[in-house]
């Protein structure tokens, strides 16, 4: 039995008043529950009602996967929100203002290296350890580089302002443009330039 | 400790723990105190003198003098790929940076720079002798302008490795030498400045 007929039974099933009962009977649908189904729907007593096509099916019914395809993009809509909010009231939260982290104005610190600028750890007196008096030079140097280098970079943020930026970014524009042009346009592009740069000659309208 | 405080009782001052050092400041905005505990915490970037205590698949258990053990992975050395493990054996000393170092997890070393460049880190100490001094005799060691640096220098050839965990490692020509150095180091923790060079004076002198 394929899903559309049994798409198709169930609907006819359903708009029988007493269909909800039996899906509450039968909430996980298999074909024999079907088979079942149909036997209930031909031996019951009240009549089957095939003209109303206006009876409501029911919301767990309208959920089913098989059912989805049938439906109207609203419908679909409002059960998804339905489903949504069901969803969020079964969510736990407790009803507390909110809470305001404060501004931590002591910042805690367990090193003594950043108070203290110590030196590197390894030393070497009167040339024991070349190697090691090398790394001396070179570590402790480059310490204080480090922070004649962050100095050097709040001083060049202020020193190139956006709109030398821009102009530097212009210049480079065009002759990226150049680069990637192929031959026959780069000529055309140089002489674009040239004739851009030439005066404009224009007809001067003569003076009575 | 700001004079203040101590004037309000002239002759005995009861002093809670955490409450002994002179308490320092640097401009804008940096406090701490010093002392001269003993006790090491390891923290973050500091560099220390680990000896290596157990060699476990692919870590190395590292005592720092620390209330825990500091792991090193054999990966953490200059030059180590899987195929090509460090030679590090029991009983070695490293000089090594904690990356990895608060109260709830164990304690983390590694032997090269974020370059992967060892930079002097690493086993050293074939010989020599290794002994522990107070923190803030080691951090006197290591300021910028350490006065103890400068009159050691003045003695004669020898090489040091100080770790922030208060061990330092010396080796000089002969035997003697390291230990004239070693105990020199050690009872520069409770003299002034004169009795110190005083006492170098009179070793360089060779009269002890």
């Amino acid at each position: 039995m394929g899903s559309d007929d049994l798409s198709r039974i169930l609907m006819q099933c359903v708009r029988e008043k007493c269909a909800e009962l039996i899906f509450d009977q039968y909430p996980v649908i298999t074909s024999s529950s079907i088979r079942e189904l149909l036997r209930f729907q031909k031996y019951s007593e009240s009549p089957i009602e095939m003209a109303n096509d206006n009876a409501k099916l029911s919301k767990n019914l309208l959920r089913m996967k098989f059912m989805q395809r049938g439906l109207d993009a609203d419908t679909k809509k409002q059960l998804e929100e339905e489903e949504k909010r069901i969803i969020s009231d079964e969510h736990w939260y407790l009803d507390l203002p909110e809470l305001k982290a404060k501004e931590n104005f002591i910042i805690e610190e367990s090193s003594f290296g950043p108070f203290e600028d110590l030196k590197y750890g390894r030393m070497s007196f009167k040339g024991f350890n070349p190697e090691v008096e090398k790394l001396m030079i070179a570590m402790n140097t480059a310490k204080e580089e480090e922070e004649e280098e962050e100095e050097e970079i709040s001083r060049m943020e202020t020193d190139i302002t956006d709109e030398d930026m821009a102009r530097r970014y212009e210049s480079l524009v065009g002759s990226m443009k150049k680069r990637f042009a192929k031959k026959r346009e780069r000529s055309a592009l140089d002489k674009k330039e040239a004739v851009e740069t030439k005066p404009k000659k224009a007809f001067l309208k003569p003076q009575d | 400790m700001p004079e203040s405080i101590t004037d309000s009782k002239p002759e005995k001052v009861v002093c809670g723990p955490g409450l002994r050092g002179i308490l320092r400041h640097k401009q804008p905005n940096l406090y701490w105190i010093d002392s001269q505990q003993r006790r090491y915490v390891p923290s973050k970037g500091e560099n220390v003198i680990g000896v290596v205590t157990a060699k476990s698949g692919d870590i190395f258990k590292v005592d720092i003098g620390g209330s825990e053990q500091a792991s090193l992975s054999y990966l953490a050395f200059e030059g180590a790929t899987k195929r090509n493990r460090p030679n590090v054996q029991v009983g070695d000393l490293v000089y090594s940076q904690l990356i990895v170092a608060n109260k709830d997890m164990e304690p983390e070393l590694v032997c090269i720079d974020s370059c992967g460049r060892a930079n002097g880190l690493g086993v050293f100490g074939a010989d020599g002798l290794l002994f522990k001094v107070s923190l803030g005799l080691v951090r006197r060691l290591l300021a910028p302008q350490s006065e103890i640096a400068k009159d050691l220098e003045k003695m004669f050839p020898f090489e040091m490795v100080v770790g922030m965990n208060g061990r330092v490692w010396v080796k000089a020509k002969t035997i003697q030498q390291t230990l004239i150095v070693a105990n020199l180091l050690e009872s520069c923790e409770n003299m002034t400045a004169q009795q110190r060079q005083t006492l170098f004076r009179r070793v360089a002198d060779g009269s002890i």
